[in-house]
């Protein structure tokens, strides 16, 4: 006689399979876009991780001789008010940026998978208390959302990612409860229940990994918007502020020279707006090589 | 239908009242003493023993929410230290500025929008379909604030033709106020714009696949006919729903032009009050906000029942 | 010897397929034809390339993909492949003298607009009658079909009938500018057997009523057993054989047409005979050999059917046609 444990091993779908994963490459790769999109994303982790290798300059060290000097050999951006090099602040924003971006990113995946696990599995009371408390959070607009807990929290770099997490965490619940119930509907999943095996297990084991693919979707969609979101609270000096080198604030520095030196708002924007470009092309490009049919709906 | 309605209206109710509650808390998620932090350093014993009783900060928690909730019921969200105004005028001043901006930017980025995802998707792999997919790819990816400041540049600075900032009421001036609103409308109408294009364009490219499109054709009907009487009918229904979630961005949106473009609105009062740590206002403001998103919200979902009759006659 | 032209004819068309699997021809060189007031079937399996001939007649094909490489299709002795798909001419033919029913009621009209909405354009556009005279034919028409209070049910949408009403709907918006010819691309194959039978008299009697002429596509023998006048057997994208419904029923001559009535289950038999299926799977169609298709799966095959190309059809008596010559139809 069979194991029963084996049994609801075998039941078990795995999600990938060497072929499947095949075809997904060659979908993904398909497109010149996506391509260099992956190609930006990857720059971008290299250049956060060995900042300091490609930084001519230290990005934090004043030198007021040189204040607002335009684009020049020596400072291929130019220099912001404090003398400090702009390219080398740019380079080191991406830490900051890749830091928020995946640390939010993760926390909100994280709790929206699990609410949404929770509301969709067990449906009824728990799924009202929790779907009613996304519908609240969804109602205030991120930024307004992350401006009142800076404000009582204060700004700086954690309670930033704590903020963007929170404002992250409804599209991730509702889009993990709107799976489950689909996957929650499959004969597989009765099968489980019939074989005795019980309900943290089930959800665990069986419904998650079927889940996945448009979860993966969302959080690398995500990324661009944490990355946009935490420009923008720096840009209001809520998020990191000077001297951190956060894209954002950098923005917000140099709009007060626009006229004289406009490279120092310009060079900033346009990295973030690079590198969200990257996250939305990718994004779209794993979409459409996990489940053409998401199209419509992400 | 009338059901639909109302589950809806509760739902609402329901939200807002969380929401409430999340501002409410707001006053104590402060570490330390949230009457020190308001008043600053140098206020003296007996300002912090007024306020506090004003605020009710010596009573219980559950106490304070009822008395608080009741207040705001009555539309009096307190008065602002730092202005010294009660906080309901202030953002009441302010709260048509941010709806007159948004409205524009509304309306400017459904205009174009639908019909440029239409013309994308009837005109698949075309050169214009590239260039309003990139657009649209862009538009998603720009950072609002850094497009704000972009305009100011090439459109003030530069070319001088719109006024950096400022904002008069179009009551008093209506051409000074359409010149100082046109950027600022434009740029806050980009991202909803490029979503709305996006899902135009894969709704369409969805409907126009479909049988009862095929139905229409061997019906001998016009090309014309079948996109816009049959095709864009359908397509339009998911399209609905993301100017509901585009709304949220709207609002938030303003938040960032209205400090580019130092315009008087609601955001920028919230961003203010902030920084001046004036914690009843931000409290008001959130209030606010959800209150104006979730009564959209609960008007876009009525609206479905206008452009799908399978919910209009759920039996 | 000399025919008048027919009502149709579908003349040698070929249709090919571009998909990742390389190309696929769907439908290689049929021909067929419709008189009036006949009904005509054509049967075959899935994916035999049936349905992708019908929708080509009107140049329904979606063009990226599919592609209609040669071949003419006469309406009134007129090549209507030539037209302008988008024109103002084919568009004319599509709904006004050639109407066309499909497979899915369920799917094949538009959630968001109702029924009557639906009927009334086809009758102003064809027919140019203004709206009241149209909603009124429109009700004459929704009635005919068998739906009781048809003057309310016109403004109701489609979620709000079943699969077989649906159908009788698509009938008459197919019906309703008095085609000659309606093409009913397996009508009945997704409803359930009751309604099947329902649809298939309405179609029949209509169809004598407007005196237009039928052509039934189906898998289902049954169905063109009992009122096609004649029938064409499909196999992998060719007609195998084709006759008058007496001809192929009494006396089949195709290997493959002797499969599927010796499959099908009759009332009439004695209760011990085995249903023989016709082994095998149908052949994929994007590396067709030149040989016979069905020879893989024939039961009285030889040798030197594989060493030569797919017989054409040979008459062999009356209008009964068949694409096997190695004399194995005797059974």
């Amino acid at each position: 006689m069979t194991d029963v444990a084996t049994q609801t091993e075998d039941l078990r779908e795995t999600p990938l399979r060497t072929n499947e994963f095949r075809r997904f490459l060659r979908v993904f790769l398909s497109r010149k876009v996506v391509i260099f999109g992956t190609a930006i994303i990857l720059i971008l982790i290299i250049t956060a991780i060995c900042a300091p290798l490609f930084a001519p300059y230290d990005p934090y060290k004043q030198n007021l001789s040189e204040a607002l000097q335009g684009p020049s050999r020596a400072h291929l951006l130019g220099t912001d008010p404090l003398g400090r090099d702009e390219l080398s602040r740019i380079v080191y924003g991406t830490r900051i940026s890749l830091l928020v971006g995946i640390i939010a990113v993760g926390v909100a995946a994280t709790i929206g998978m699990m609410l949404g696990l929770i509301a969709g599995y067990f449906g009824g009371f728990i799924n009202t208390v929790i779907m009613r408390f996304i519908d609240a959070l969804m109602a205030i607009p991120p930024i307004m959302l992350a401006l009142a807990i800076a404000a009582a929290l204060g700004g700086g770099l954690w309670n930033v990612i704590i903020s963007l997490g929170i404002s992250l965490i409804p599209t991730q619940a509702r889009l993990m409860r709107g799976q489950v119930l689909t996957v929650k509907q499959a004969d597989y999943i009765t099968a489980g229940e019939v074989l005795g095996a019980g309900n943290l297990r089930i959800m665990v084991v069986h419904i998650l990994p079927n889940c996945l693919p448009p979860l993966i979707v969302l959080i690398t969609l995500n990324l661009g918007v944490a990355i946009l979101a935490e420009a923008s609270l720096s840009f209001l000096g809520i998020g990191i502020r000077p001297p951190g080198a956060a894209w954002g604030s950098m923005v917000n520095d140099g709009y007060r020279y626009l006229l004289s030196n406009p490279m120092l708002s310009f060079a900033p924007g346009f990295a973030i707006m690079l590198v969200v470009l990257a996250f939305n092309i990718v994004g779209d490009g794993l979409r459409d090589a996990l489940d053409p049919r998401l199209r419509g709906t992400l | 239908m009338g059901t639909f309605i109302i589950r809806r209206l509760i739902q609402t109710v329901i939200v807002l009242l969380v929401v409430s509650f999340i501002a409410f808390l707001l006053l104590h998620l402060i570490p330390g003493d949230p009457v020190v932090t308001m008043l600053g350093q140098e206020a003296s014993q007996a300002q912090i023993e007024a306020l506090r009783k004003e605020l009710g900060l010596d009573q219980p928690l559950v106490v304070q929410y009822t008395r608080w909730l009741m207040n705001v019921l009555r539309g009096d969200f307190g008065k602002s230290i730092i202005y010294r105004e009660n906080v309901t005028d202030l953002i009441v001043t302010r709260l048509p500025i941010t709806f007159h901006l948004g409205l524009i930017a509304l309306i400017l980025s459904t205009l174009i929008s639908i019909p440029a995802g239409v013309i994308s998707a009837v005109r698949r792999g075309s050169f214009l379909d590239s260039i309003i997919t990139v657009s649209a790819n862009l538009g998603m990816a720009i950072p609002l604030f850094w497009l704000g400041i972009l305009g100011v540049y090439f459109f003030s600075l530069k070319l001088g033709w719109l006024p950096v900032q400022g904002y008069t009421s179009p009551f008093s001036d209506f051409w000074m106020n359409t010149k100082q609103i046109i950027m600022p409308s434009i740029c806050l109408a980009v991202v909803p714009l490029a979503s709305l294009a996006r899902q135009t364009r894969s709704s369409m490219l969805e409907v126009i696949r479909q049988d009862y499109i095929r139905t229409a054709r061997s019906k001998g009907l016009k090309k014309r006919t079948i996109i816009t009487g049959h095709a864009l009918k359908n397509a339009i229904i998911p399209v609905v729903t993301l100017l509901g979630i585009q709304l949220r961005n709207l609002v938030g949106g303003s938040v960032l032009i209205e400090t580019v473009f130092n315009i008087p609105g609601i955001g920028r009062l919230m961003v203010r009050a902030v920084f001046d740590k004036d914690f009843l206002i931000v409290q008001g403001c959130i209030v606010m906000i959800a209150l104006v998103v979730a009564l959209a919200n609960l008007l876009v979902d009525i609206s479905y029942g206008f452009f799908d009759p399978r919910i209009r006659y759920e039996d | 010897m000399p025919t008048a032209a027919h009502l149709l004819e579908v003349k040698k068309l070929t249709i090919e397929f571009r998909t990742d699997a390389g190309t696929i021809r769907a439908v290689d060189g049929i021909s067929y034809y419709i008189d009036e007031g006949e009904i005509v079937g054509l049967v075959g399996e899935s994916g035999c390339g049936k349905s992708a001939g019908q929708l080509s007649v009107l140049q329904l094909i979606p063009t990226p993909p599919g592609k209609i490489v040669s071949g003419e299709v006469l309406f009134h002795g007129v090549d209507i492949l030539t037209f302008d798909p988008e024109g103002g001419g084919m568009r004319a033919i599509r709904g006004g003298k050639i109407g066309m029913i499909f497979q899915e009621p369920m799917t094949s009209l538009n959630p968001v607009l109702t029924i009557g909405r639906q009927i009334i354009e086809t009758l102003m556009l064809h027919l140019k009658m203004d709206r009241r005279a149209a909603r009124k034919r429109a009700i004459e028409l929704v009635d005919l079909m068998g739906i009781p209070d048809a003057a309310q049910r016109i403004d109701n949408y489609p979620h709000q009938f079943s699969g077989g009403m649906r159908q009788r709907i698509m009938i008459a918006m197919a019906l309703s500018c008095n085609p000659k010819i309606l093409v009913a691309d397996e009508p009945t194959t997704a409803l359930d057997v009751t309604t099947q039978a329902q649809i298939l008299e309405i179609l029949r009697d209509k169809v004598k009523e407007f005196n237009t002429s039928l052509l039934i596509v189906t898998h289902n023998l049954g169905v063109v057993a009992r009122y096609a006048h004649r029938i064409y057997v499909m196999y992998a994208g060719r007609i195998v054989e084709s006759g008058t419904a007496k001809e192929i029923f009494v006396d089949p001559r195709h290997p493959y047409t002797i499969g599927l009535l010796k499959s099908v289950p009759r009332l009439d038999e004695p209760k011990g005979r085995k249903l023989i299926p016709i082994t095998g799977l149908p052949p994929n169609l994007s590396n067709m050999p030149a040989r016979c298709a069905f020879y893989p799966r024939c039961f009285k095959r030889s040798d030197t059917c594989n060493n030569k190309p797919w017989p054409e059809l040979r008459l062999i008596g009356g209008q009964h046609y068949t694409a096997c010559d190695s004399g194995c139809g005797e059974k």
